[in-house]
């Protein structure tokens, strides 16, 4: 569809974000299109492009977390989702309080940011000087 | 025999039970494990979703340290993984280093801003393969000191453990996990959705989609007469259990089945104490599955 010319119609869909990356498709695809990774592909054109709507959390989750290994190298899940709630839908972390308190109670969710040491080396890496290429052409 | 082993950003979390019951097992089995100095996070399946290029470099910083750390001399260390994101990440990761010029130019180059120089040479393991298919079975089943006679499990394997490479089992139809349980003395229930997508972030974005998955996963197993299900995964792990109360009320269900990693069930059967196996830390108490025996208690 991208290369018949629907692209902006392929991009506003909720069907990319709704991929979860299990890779059922892409060992079944008898002619082997990795469609996982052209679903990745479409995700990144269309937060690139800002293709989605304001409150979608998906790119949005996807961007904090982009955004906190950057910083640090590791992620922090509880800092993560308060990020994501706050972003979105601040009402829902409520609606989530409870098994948020839950998981702190069984020592399962902890507020202590994980961060690494090379943090400088890694971001010599990362931040790459050349502009983004794409391995899988749309 | 040894291991480097990766724990990821969520065995440090909600997978703390999980990281507990692997470096339990692997004590009592006497296989030493050593954790990767300053690992980064894998990159998971959000990383990607904005940049692929340096997606790659940043799980390929981990393959390179695992390089470094190998003594001249003694047998390669595998990097263990015990997170199915990031041990496919890391595995896709070394899969394009090794196969796409493009990505191991890239990646090299980047590597070598770090100070890096990557050979190429790391192989990533899930501990499921390790257990089965380094330490066996045999060797196993002797050290079994509790049957677990009479429990039917449900192995649910998800997805990135095998999907896409089939590195050491079925992509859609695996059987480590089975074959395992059943050294244990345990029985399997054989069910169709072993690998069927628990939705993973989704539970946490666009929640109705994610419950509608993980309600299917449940109510299969337990039609199927599972009195447990066993993940390998910290996401599936998390989403089969801590949202069974929120599928009960959202589609009038009376789901109630325990969910636990297969460490945690293999540390059992070793004669491990439970608290060491971080089950006080489950949302759905073992017991209704595993009766505590006496001994237990006097550990805990």
């Amino acid at each position: 569809m991208t290369r018949e010319g629907f692209k902006e119609e392929v991009l506003n869909s909720l069907t990319i974000w709704l991929c979860a990356s299990c890779y059922a498709c892409t060992v079944q695809c008898p002619r082997q299109i990795h469609i996982t990774d052209v679903m990745y592909a479409l995700k990144r054109e269309a937060i690139a492009r800002k293709f989605y709507p304001a409150r979608n959390p998906i790119p949005v989750l996807a961007k904090a977390f982009f955004e906190r290994v950057r910083h640090d190298g590791r992620n922090t899940e509880s800092r993560l989702l308060i990020t994501l709630y706050l972003r979105t839908n601040p009402f829902k972390m409520l609606k989530e309080a409870m098994l948020g308190l839950h998981l702190f109670r069984t020592g399962r969710l902890s507020l202590k940011k994980e961060k690494i040491k090379g943090m400088k080396e890694l971001r010599n890496m990362i931040d790459s000087p050349e502009p983004r290429k794409e391995a899988v052409p749309l | 025999m040894s291991y480097l082993y990766f724990p990821g950003c969520s065995l440090r979390s909600t997978g703390r039970p999980y990281e507990e019951s692997i470096l339990a097992v692997f004590k009592k089995l006497d296989i030493p494990l050593k954790e990767l100095e300053d690992w980064n996070c894998c990159g998971a399946t959000a990383y990607v979703s904005i940049d692929e290029n340096s997606a790659f470099t940043l799980a390929a910083r981990n393959l390179a340290i695992a390089e470094r750390m190998q003594t001249e001399g003694k047998p390669a260390q595998d990097l263990m993984a015990p997170c199915s994101a990031c041990y496919l990440v890391l595995e896709k990761t070394q899969h394009y280093v090794k196969a796409d010029e493009g990505v191991r130019k890239e990646v090299g180059d980047a590597l070598h801003r770090g100070g890096f120089d990557y050979k190429g040479t790391t192989r990533v393991r899930h501990p499921l393969d390790v257990l089965v298919n380094d330490i066996g079975l045999d060797r196993i089943a002797k050290a079994v000191v509790r049957p677990m006679k009479g429990i039917n499990v449900a192995c649910y394997y998800g997805c990135q453990v095998v999907r896409p490479f089939e590195t050491f089992d079925h992509a859609a139809y695996p059987t480590t996990m089975d074959r395992l349980v059943t050294a244990l003395g345990a029985k399997t229930v054989d069910w169709p959705l072993k690998t069927r997508c628990c939705g993973g972030s989704l539970t946490g974005t666009i929640q109705e989609a994610g419950l509608r998955l993980n309600r299917v996963l449940l109510k299969e197993a337990t039609k199927r007469g599972a009195d447990i299900i066993l993940t390998c995964c910290p996401l599936c792990q998390h989403n089969l259990e801590c949202y069974q109360k929120r599928i009960n009320r959202r589609f009038g269900e009376s789901l109630n089945i325990p969910v636990a990693y297969f460490t945690q069930f293999v540390g059992l059967a070793l004669g491990i104490p439970p608290r060491e196996l971080g089950i006080q830390r489950m949302f759905v108490p073992l017991k209704l599955a595993i009766p505590p025996v006496k001994e237990e208690h006097a550990h805990a």
